[in-house]
């Protein structure tokens, strides 16, 4: 890669210090995003996902929470360790961030318009007025039927797919470089995430932000995305471009992931499912953490952790010591 | 174009993770509480006060004199009014030279029982009131409404004061019938909140579209989520009633003699407390270490009985 | 505000039925009980024929129950709360000792307010340290000492051993003579609100909206105000709102202990002398004062809270 990365990730380690002990929540996690680019992280609740997007937004709730190892930077200028008045300076204005239930995510007491002024007030320092008419403008932009007249309403009086909206034109008011979308669509309808999804692009393609988009939806992933990255137990299991991911998986939690999507052209009794459950974080599972319910796994895989992540293909990496037999089995 | 798909999340998180809280019985959940209450200190604080308490309460002549509570008995010598705690005396005499350590223990039982009898009258009327509102909805719900917000706009001080000025019963039963008239408001608004929660739940409709009649869908169904809340709410209850038997005792409207209770015993105390600060203290002592027990365990239980407010 | 106004109306709509059936609820717990009101209501006096005269005459006890209901709701329309045995009219001796109450009602909501608050929020910021310890502690012991025996306690410690505050009467004016019964009469609230604060501000620093307004790069003391107190203080003000009211109530039993000639005190002399007729009128009084202040927060809970309007 020549260009400096908008975003990039090295190394990232978080843990949870609860009452029964500390938990690693997240471990080694490394990825990049290009500006204008969309990297999907895709995973189950638990895997760490929504705890990487809280870490790179410096919002993890500490204590329990705490970054233990790794790096953030934007643009090549370190996020870590700077101070939190000038982090402040970043979030909402060079990333934005954007949560799964739009309902409890905004304030229920302060008008949506104010809550979207409030960006433009605090950190453009605009005048009241001049505040409301920018506001007024980016709901336009995102599409809200009546922005004028709807800048006094409150969030309880919109429906889902517009409360979103509203949480998007916030986060995009002062044109973030990237936004964080975690589970953006997972609580509304089916049309209404088709909106939403579109909206999102189309402001990606105005803007040249960058996306990342937390989701365990694999059909989001597959609509968005141009680069995607697996997540299990903390820990990437496989990354690369989200057409080949998908394509041709070359970790087995990917593959019985993909096999668990019903099909629209074949016709299946019943739909093949993961076994097992996810591990409880308080208990580390000697060896790879995925071998207790994988298919492939051999001996070795619940002595040895899985590999570092292996470039197994050109931009491919999996962390799995069978990466290539999953990979020729899923050509078959 | 690939549709977004809800299965693969069924997929995901369908192999369960345990933690769903679906349809508790009373039993498992109380069941549940009751591991989570061993582990609190607060409950077993609260469990030893209350222990000692209910030990004055059944059996008072173990710890102390019945006579020495009493000039009929000759037990009190007017000779030894107000006398400070001695070796003789541990909580010193009162006016009428009567033992306030006795006075004290003898006087835990009416107190306590003018509580324990308002909770449990006033938790069967809120169950019974809130639970037909809550579940038959409509103008009944409507009717029951309104009583109950007429009932809320009277405090229970004020409403006492004028039942207990027209109205005087023997003993502890004046108290008894203003807490029963007027105290069961919270219940009832409680009860009422539970049922209709409970009556939209899905495990409810399942039953409904099963055939299962009113009745059992009340007492099986609805009424066990009831049940933890009202618990709470009758413990700290019971602490409630206690002192505001002592506030009617206090203004003189509350127990009759012969009858004596911490309450009338800190009403006859107020004349004489700046000679005799004694006569008061102990019996004031008592009531709020009783009254701090009850909203202990109150608060005990209702963390256990709420997983979220624990870990919160 | 069109929404507010309609609010404002339904909300007014709803007061009439209480308040009919609360005046009403207070006359039947006098009358409507088994037994001969008169000879209940002359208990511990003699049954003098002229007291007697004057029951009859006051509560209207020769008209069957719903007239004699009828010309006390009457009364209370015209202002005539009844007259005391020797012709004083109760209405009067209200208005006369009202201000009185009410100063010292609220004295004590300034210290319930500012003190329950204040120490709340604090204590939720200081979650689990020694502050949040020590006001947890500190409230449940006021929670559980009755207000009367703080009461003593108080009188005794800072009027006659520390001789800070005067004992008893108001000769001494405001503030000097209100400070302590005041503390004493909120203490109970005081605990209460406090409490009250600190779980509410806790639950709301945890909602997702929070975590929406550090995500947007606000600064703490934006977020505190405009997220976390802007929501939490809504129940709190609820409290606070129809706690005042319950103040005036609760004076009943600090009048008398602090001597202050308020409607507290005339109520405490008035029971223990049995005069009936003042009780009543007195406790309608109260009960209306409760009613009208409950419905005035009712109406601020709805310019506080968007949510409640529409509903």
């Amino acid at each position: 890669m020549t260009a400096t990365p908008l975003l990039a990730v090295h190394d990232l380690a978080v843990d949870f210090h609860t009452r029964d002990g500390v938990v690693r929540a997240v471990d080694g996690v490394s990825f990049q995003v290009n500006p204008g680019e969309t990297v999907a992280i895709l995973g189950e609740s638990g895997s760490g996902k929504s705890v990487t997007a809280q870490a790179v937004m410096g919002i993890l709730d500490s204590p329990p929470a705490r970054i233990s190892r790794g790096q953030i930077f934007l643009e090549g200028r370190a996020l870590s360790g700077l101070p939190e008045k000038q982090l402040r300076a970043v979030r909402g204005v060079e990333i934005g961030m954007i949560f799964q239930d739009a309902l409890s995510a905004l304030n229920p007491v302060l008008s949506v318009g104010e809550q979207i002024a409030e960006m433009y007030r605090g950190h453009l320092n605009m005048g009241r007025e001049q505040a409301r008419n920018a506001a007024i403008e980016v709901m336009q932009r995102v599409q809200i039927p009546g922005a004028r007249q709807r800048y006094s309403d409150y969030p309880h009086q919109f429906s889902g797919g517009m409360r979103q909206r509203i949480m998007i034109a916030m986060m995009i008011a002062l044109q973030p470089k990237l936004l964080i979308a975690d589970e953006p669509t997972t609580a509304l309808d089916v049309t209404v995430q088709a909106q939403i999804l579109a909206l999102l692009a189309q402001i990606q393609t105005e803007t040249n932000m960058g996306l990342l988009l937390i989701t365990h939806d694999l059909g989001v992933v597959a609509e968005m995305a141009q680069r995607m990255l697996v997540m299990y137990a903390g820990e990437v299991v496989e990354q690369g471009s989200a057409r080949a991911v998908l394509d041709q998986p070359a970790h087995p939690y990917t593959a019985a992931l993909l096999r668990a999507v019903p099909s629209m052209t074949e016709r299946v009794d019943r739909l093949p499912s993961i076994p097992g459950r996810p591990p409880n974080p308080l208990e580390p599972i000697p060896g790879c953490s995925f071998h207790p319910r994988c298919e492939v796994a051999q001996r070795c895989c619940s002595q040895h952790p899985g590999p570092d992540l292996d470039l197994v293909k050109s931009d491919r990496q999996a962390r799995c010591w069978f990466a290539q037999e999953v990979l020729s089995g899923g050509e078959s | 174009m690939s549709d977004p798909t809800p299965a693969a999340e069924l997929s995901l998180t369908g192999t369960g993770t345990g933690t769903g809280t679906g349809t508790v019985t009373g039993r498992g959940l109380l069941g549940d509480a009751w591991l989570e209450l061993r582990r609190s200190p607060m409950f077993w604080i609260s469990a030893i006060l209350i222990a000692l308490v209910l030990l004055l309460v059944l059996v008072p002549g173990l710890v102390a004199d019945a006579e020495k509570t009493s000039s009929l008995t000759g037990g009190c010598q007017l000779s030894d009014s107000l006398q400070a705690p001695s070796a003789e005396h541990w909580f010193g005499t009162d006016q009428q030279g009567c033992d306030v350590f006795a006075l004290t223990v003898f006087g835990a039982r009416p107190s306590v029982t003018v509580g324990v009898i308002g909770v449990v009258t006033t938790t069967l009327i809120g169950v019974v009131i809130g639970l037909t509102a809550g579940y038959f909805g409509r103008w009944v719900d409507a009717v029951l409404s309104r009583i109950v917000d007429v009932f809320y706009g009277l405090p229970l001080i004020l409403g006492g004061i004028v039942l207990l000025t027209a109205v005087r019963l023997p003993g502890i039963w004046g108290v008894v019938l203003v807490l029963t008239l007027l105290g069961w408001v919270p219940a009832a608004r409680l009860v009422r909140s539970t049922t209709i929660e409970g009556k939209n739940q899905d495990y409810t409709l399942a039953a409904r579209a099963l055939g299962a009649s009113d009745g059992r869908i009340m007492f099986r169904h609805i009424l066990p989520n009831a049940i933890g809340p009202s618990i709470v709410l009758a413990v700290i209850s019971l602490g409630a009633f206690i002192a505001v038997e002592a506030t009617f005792s206090f203004l003189g409207l509350g127990i009759q003699p012969p009858v004596f209770s911490w309450g009338t015993m800190i009403s006859d105390a107020q004349s004489v407390f700046f000679a005799a600060p004694w006569t008061l203290l102990f019996p004031a002592a008592f009531l709020s270490m009783t009254v701090l027990a009850f909203i202990l365990l109150g608060d005990a239980v209702r963390d256990a009985l709420d997983p979220k407010a624990r870990r919160a | 505000m069109a929404i507010v106004g309609r609010y404002a109306a339904r909300r007014g709509l709803q007061f009439v039925p209480v308040f009919f059936g609360t005046t009403f609820l207070v006359y039947f717990l006098m009358f409507a009980l088994p037994g001969d009101p008169l000879a209940n209501l002359s208990v511990g006096k003699q049954a003098n024929p002229a007291y007697l005269a004057y029951l009859q005459e006051q509560f209207n006890l020769d008209d069957p129950f719903f007239v004699q209901y009828l010309k006390y709701l009457g009364g209370i329309f015209t202002g005539d709360l009844g007259q005391t045995f020797r012709g004083q009219s109760v209405a009067e001796i209200f208005v006369e000792r009202f201000p009185v109450t009410l100063k010292l009602a609220l004295t004590a909501f300034v210290f319930e307010a500012l003190l329950g608050v204040g120490i709340g929020v604090w204590a939720a910021l200081r979650k689990g340290r020694f502050i949040d310890n020590l006001s947890l502690a500190g409230s449940l012991i006021l929670i559980s000492i009755p207000v009367f025996v703080l009461g003593y306690v108080a009188q005794w410690l800072f009027g006659v051993k520390l001789g800070w505050f005067p004992v008893a009467g108001i000769s001494a004016g405001w503030p000097m003579a209100y400070i302590l019964p005041a503390i004493v009469l909120a203490a109970l609230s005081l605990a209460y609100v406090l409490r009250l604060t600190r779980q509410s501000l806790l639950e709301t620093l945890n909602s997702d909206f929070i975590r929406t307004a550090r995500a947007k790069g606000l600064p703490p003391w934006t977020i505190l105000r405009k997220y976390g107190l802007r929501n939490s203080l809504i129940p709190v003000v609820t409290f606070l709102g129809a706690d005042l009211a319950a103040l005036m109530g609760g004076a009943v039993v600090i009048e008398g202990i602090f001597n202050v000639p308020g409607i507290g005190q005339q109520l405490y002399s008035s029971i223990r002398l049995g005069e009936a007729v003042v009780v009543v009128g007195l406790v309608t009084a109260l009960v209306i004062i409760y009613l009208l202040v409950n419905l005035l927060v009712d109406l601020l809970y709805g310019v506080l809270d968007p949510r409640i309007r529409y509903e």
